[in-house]
């Protein structure tokens, strides 16, 4: 009697195992990792809900990375040939240069094939070049750009809405400044903020000097970017004798979200950063409330763009899932669009651009129609010492410590003196 | 005796095996990256491009102090440490009398000092950010408030002049609590029966904190002076959390720029050479508070 129940007990246990080893391995499982940011601003989990809908034997998991240290801890991970994740979500291609210096992305570029219409502004981001090979061992999946956030309410009474309702444009640097001057009557903060903080530094100095000359590159060495022009030195100028004279803040300096939250508090009028500020900012303002306007010269030579992208490790085991989750769900029309239509995320593909998107349709033309001839930051070897040094040296420009042509002249000599390598990823 | 050398060995040989996961966790946790961190700093390591670190012997102990970061995050580490320890010993040893003369609710203002220790510190430090924004912060509007209109619009951490005295104020806000404590508990220790001596003896309120008490927590003393140092010297979080090193690199700091120079630019001999240097200002501070305690006590 007790050998029976011990024999029918070991086959129960024995069957249970075997049956849970059987759908263990008939199991798959994607593991995606997402910034923060990015899982609350798009619908990723209920695209791995879906995903594991229209895939049974699919598991899918969805966990938040820790948002600024990631590409340290991927590295490490990485090259011990470990993954904690299958897909990763989030990173803009020039953050995520270690990795693909490191060699530990795949290839994407038969997905991008798959993957029709992708503006090419946008995929210039995530172009990488191994000798004169060029690939994708990222794939941008939303857009920004660079553009003048504006407070409509606050442009009406400096009286700087047109018969048509719509922002007036400056046409160059000076109607430019004697906005600011009216906007200052009015508002109860500064005018503008330029965003100087460590995150938009680049794209802030840059996208000026696009507006102005329609190159962000050095004249004499094109591989550089331009730290000596007569455009590069105008933008410098401008933007410390708008600070000097209370028309500018400098908040932005230490404090990242500064112009941000000042902008939707409705104390300051006009934010210079990326374009999704004013569509977020519908939500406390109203829609009607918040708008955007090109700097003067954007509109015929463009303006910067950026993106965040999703990669796929060389260790992971599940490279193909990965590549079609990508495909299915994130470059489709719902998941694309629902960016935009919640916190004014950019579709990467032209097509998306319809009348499926819920508000700001009038911006959404001017956008593509920037977009369209934008450009986006070469990606440097030394990107993160170059970021520094740019931090080290506009800080005194802006709080009027420096001249511009010393600021110029210094980034010229620290980009020497510190060997900043300057070999293009792109 | 055959069988005591064996029951010795034994025993022995038993006290080894407990003690061997010990060992083996100092060993693997601490004496190995203690080595092998020193090693590097005779190294050119890019974590990223590098398959393995270059030796370059003492090229980095040299190189250092041509890096014009290095000298300034020098600079404001110490121009930190020498106002923040003053400040730190001075008013925890203050704030530790007051609440020992408290009758009633000394829980409530032991708890109040210690609190801001438990505060995460990302937390506080967007705390501090809004507190002393130029435009919406409480700080400056209580300035504009009582009449300082100037000093009522200043942008306290993206100014040169006052950016690293913010990140004082910010780490002594943060981490007095810990002083306070020590120096409390020391207070309470020392017996009743020695102040009442000094009592009988007449000494005034001053003479019996700073000449009777004093002299008898000097452990404690030079727990919290060792403890503040370190703290001084390492000062990482709060400039990486408000300012990111800035304006400029006003508060920048050797832990902060030996992070930065690890994570963001990946070049691991410079920064372990950083890291050491750091580690070298702490061990001399530390012997020099030693030293000056000691003679005191003597």
């Amino acid at each position: 009697m007790r050998k029976r129940t011990a024999l029918v007990s070991f086959m129960v246990i024995f069957s249970f195992v075997l049956f849970s080893w059987v759908v263990y391995a008939q199991e798959k499982t994607l593991r995606i990792e997402s910034d923060e940011w990015i899982i609350n601003k798009f619908p990723v989990r209920e695209a791995a809900e879906r995903f594991q809908k229209e895939h049974p034997d699919v598991k899918v998991t969805v966990a938040p990375k820790e948002y600024k240290e990631f590409v340290k801890s991927y590295l490490l991970m990485w090259q011990s040939d470990e993954t904690t994740v299958d897909l990763g979500i989030g990173g803009m291609p020039e953050q995520l240069a270690p990795l693909v210096g490191a060699d530990l992305l795949v290839d994407l570029a038969s997905v991008v094939t798959e993957i029709e219409g992708i503006m090419p502004a946008f995929l210039d981001t995530a172009v990488f070049k191994k000798g004169e090979e060029r690939y994708y061992p990222v794939i941008p999946f939303m857009g920004e750009l660079m553009t003048l956030n504006i407070n409509k309410a606050l442009y009406a009474d400096a009286g700087l809405i047109d018969a048509d309702g719509q922002p007036v444009e400056a046409e160059d640097w000076d109607q430019f400044e004697s906005q600011l001057q009216k906007l200052k009557a009015v508002a109860p903060g500064a005018a503008l903020s330029v965003d100087w903080g460590w995150n938009f530094i680049f794209y802030s100095y840059v996208g000026g000097i696009q507006a102005m000359r329609g190159s962000i590159y050095s004249p004499t060495n094109p591989q550089w970017l331009d730290f000596e022009s007569e455009a590069a030195l105008k933008w410098l100028e401008l933007n410390q004798k708008w600070i000097r004279e209370g028309l500018a803040a400098s908040g932005t300096i230490t404090d990242e979200n500064y112009g941000r939250n000042n902008f939707n508090a409705g104390i300051i009028p006009a934010i210079y950063t990326a374009h999704s500020r004013f569509i977020e900012a519908g939500e406390y303002l109203g829609e009607e409330n918040t708008s955007m306007v090109s700097l003067p010269g954007a509109r015929e030579n463009g303006s910067i763009v950026y993106t965040h992208a999703v990669y796929i490790p060389k260790v992971s085991p599940a490279q193909d899932l990965a590549k079609q989750f990508i495909k299915e769900q994130m470059f489709s029309k719902w998941f694309q669009q629902w960016g935009f239509n919640h916190y004014g995320k950019l579709p990467v593909i032209a097509d998306f651009y319809d009348e499926d998107l819920t508000w700001y349709q009038k911006e959404a033309e001017l956008i593509l129609e920037t977009v369209n001839h934008s450009v986006a930051l070469p990606k440097y070897k030394g990107n993160e010492m170059l970021l520094d040094l740019l931090q080290e040296e506009l800080h005194p420009l802006l709080l009027d410590k420096q001249t511009p042509e010393e600021t110029l002249s210094n980034i010229r000599n620290e980009i020497e003196a510190r060997s900043i390598d300057m070999t293009r990823l792109d | 005796m055959i069988s005591g050398r064996t029951s010795n060995l034994r025993e022995s040989g038993v006290a080894y095996l407990f003690l061997a996961p010990a060992f083996l966790f100092i060993v693997v946790f601490i004496a190995y990256p203690l080595v092998y961190s020193f090693y590097l700093t005779f190294t050119e390591y890019d974590f990223v491009y590098d398959s393995a670190p270059k030796w370059v012997g003492i090229k980095q102990y040299v190189s250092i102090w041509r890096d014009k970061n290095f000298i300034s995050s020098l600079k404001n580490t110490l121009v930190f440490a020498v106002f923040y320890y003053a400040i730190v010993m001075f008013f925890s040893l203050i704030i530790a009398f007051i609440i020992d003369e408290l009758g009633k609710g000394q829980t409530f203002y032991q708890l109040a000092v210690y609190l801001p220790i438990i505060v995460p510190l990302s937390l506080a430090g967007v705390m501090f950010v809004w507190i002393l924004d130029p435009t919406f912060g409480v700080f400056n509007h209580i300035l504009r408030s009582l009449g300082f209109e100037a000093l009522g619009n200043k942008n306290w951490l993206a100014d040169y002049s006052t950016a690293l005295p913010a990140i004082v104020v910010i780490t002594l806000w943060k981490y007095i609590g810990f002083n306070v404590i020590i120096f409390l508990a020391g207070i309470q220790s020392v017996g009743r029966s020695v102040i009442e001596a000094a009592r009988v003896d007449g000494v005034s309120f001053f003479q019996e904190k700073f000449l009777v008490i004093l002299p008898n927590i000097k452990i404690h003393l030079s727990m919290a002076s060792l403890y503040s140092i370190v703290q001084a010297i390492k000062v990482f979080e709060v400039p990486y959390v408000t300012t990111r090193g800035g304006p400029g690199t006003a508060t920048l700091t050797l832990y902060l720029y030996s992070w930065r120079t690890a994570f963001g630019y990946f070049k691991m001999g410079k920064a372990a050479t950083i890291a050491y240097i750091t580690a070298a200002l702490i061990i001399f501070f530390s012997f020099l508070s030693n030293k000056f305690l000691e003679e005191k006590g003597e």
